[in-house]
């Protein structure tokens, strides 16, 4: 008989899956602080007060309990013996590390000017033409791949995908002409396309999450 | 749709990841299929019918 341990529980998958990105995001906040802190120290010379080397202590502490989570729970990331799912999921990956690379590339050419790689976030704050060409390349890159991996889903992933689609595009008619009803009534300044963008996103992968976890 | 995949699944000792690799499917898909939250395409239904060498009746029940 197959014992029960052999079937994990996908939702302790997708919960582990999730611990990943959280800690992946956490471990870069704490080697920002770090190489900031390393950086300032460098320039000023001399001495620093208690404050300072237990906030460094703390971010390195940050910083080795992340990469302790992650290295943890790596086995949720192993690719998937099939040769469709794993071609699908190295595709996903690739994805992930383009997006990183571009990042980075963007922090190194400095194109978020005084706001940093937080200029990614920002509607309005201006780039770079060098880091708008990285940011394009990257977006076409990403598009092409995440296309192929598309097209490699099963019939459950690819459900789940359009689950999250259909609910994402039901928050996008509500929320768009609701809150631009709202800004002509006098109720609500004038909408944040931007702010919509990424409710719609995010809507989006909470529905796959949830239908492909479930 | 009630369905019989995990009792054939585990007469031959496979796991949802083995299956899942004979499908060329995903391990959730499988976990989704057996528990009933995902009623499979008929060239699903098709491809798990030969794998099992049953009719797609014998695995799949849409009385209940």
């Amino acid at each position: 008989m197959t014992s029960p341990e052999r079937d994990e529980r996908p939702m302790s998958r997708a919960v582990r899956l999730l611990v990943i990105v959280a800690a992946a995001f956490v471990a870069i906040f704490a080697t920002g602080v770090i190489a900031g802190m390393i950086g300032a120290a460098m320039n000023d010379g001399g001495a620093h007060s208690a404050i300072f080397y237990l906030i460094l202590l703390a971010a390195v502490a940050l910083a080795a309990g992340a990469i302790w989570l992650i290295v943890r729970n790596r086995a949720v990331m192993d690719l998937p013996a099939s040769p469709r799912m794993r071609k699908s999921r190295m595709l996903l990956y690739s994805c992930g590390v383009i997006g990183i690379a571009g990042g980075m590339a963007f922090a190194l050419v400095g194109g978020g000017g005084e706001m940093g790689v937080w200029a990614l976030f920002s509607a309005n704050e201006p780039i770079s033409p060098t880091a708008t060409l990285i940011l394009l390349s990257v977006l076409i890159l990403a598009t092409a791949l995440s296309i192929r991996w598309h097209m490699l889903l099963d019939e459950h992933e690819r459900a789940a995908y359009d689950f999250g689609a259909v609910v994402s595009i039901y928050i996008y008619f509500v929320l768009s002409i609701g809150w631009w009803l709202l800004a002509r009534g006098g109720f609500a300044p004038a909408p944040d396309g931007h702010l919509i963008f990424w409710v719609v996103m995010i809507t989006w992968l909470i529905g796959w999450l949830i239908r492909r976890y479930r | 749709m009630n369905n019989r995949l995990k009792v054939l699944r585990a007469e031959r000792d496979w796991s949802q990841a083995e299956l899942a690799v004979r499908l060329d499917v995903s391990r959730q898909a499988v976990n989704a299929i057996e528990t009933g939250k995902h009623d499979p395409s008929l060239p699903l239904a098709f491809r798990i019918a030969r794998l099992f060498g049953m009719p797609i009746e014998e695995i799949f029940d849409d009385q209940s």
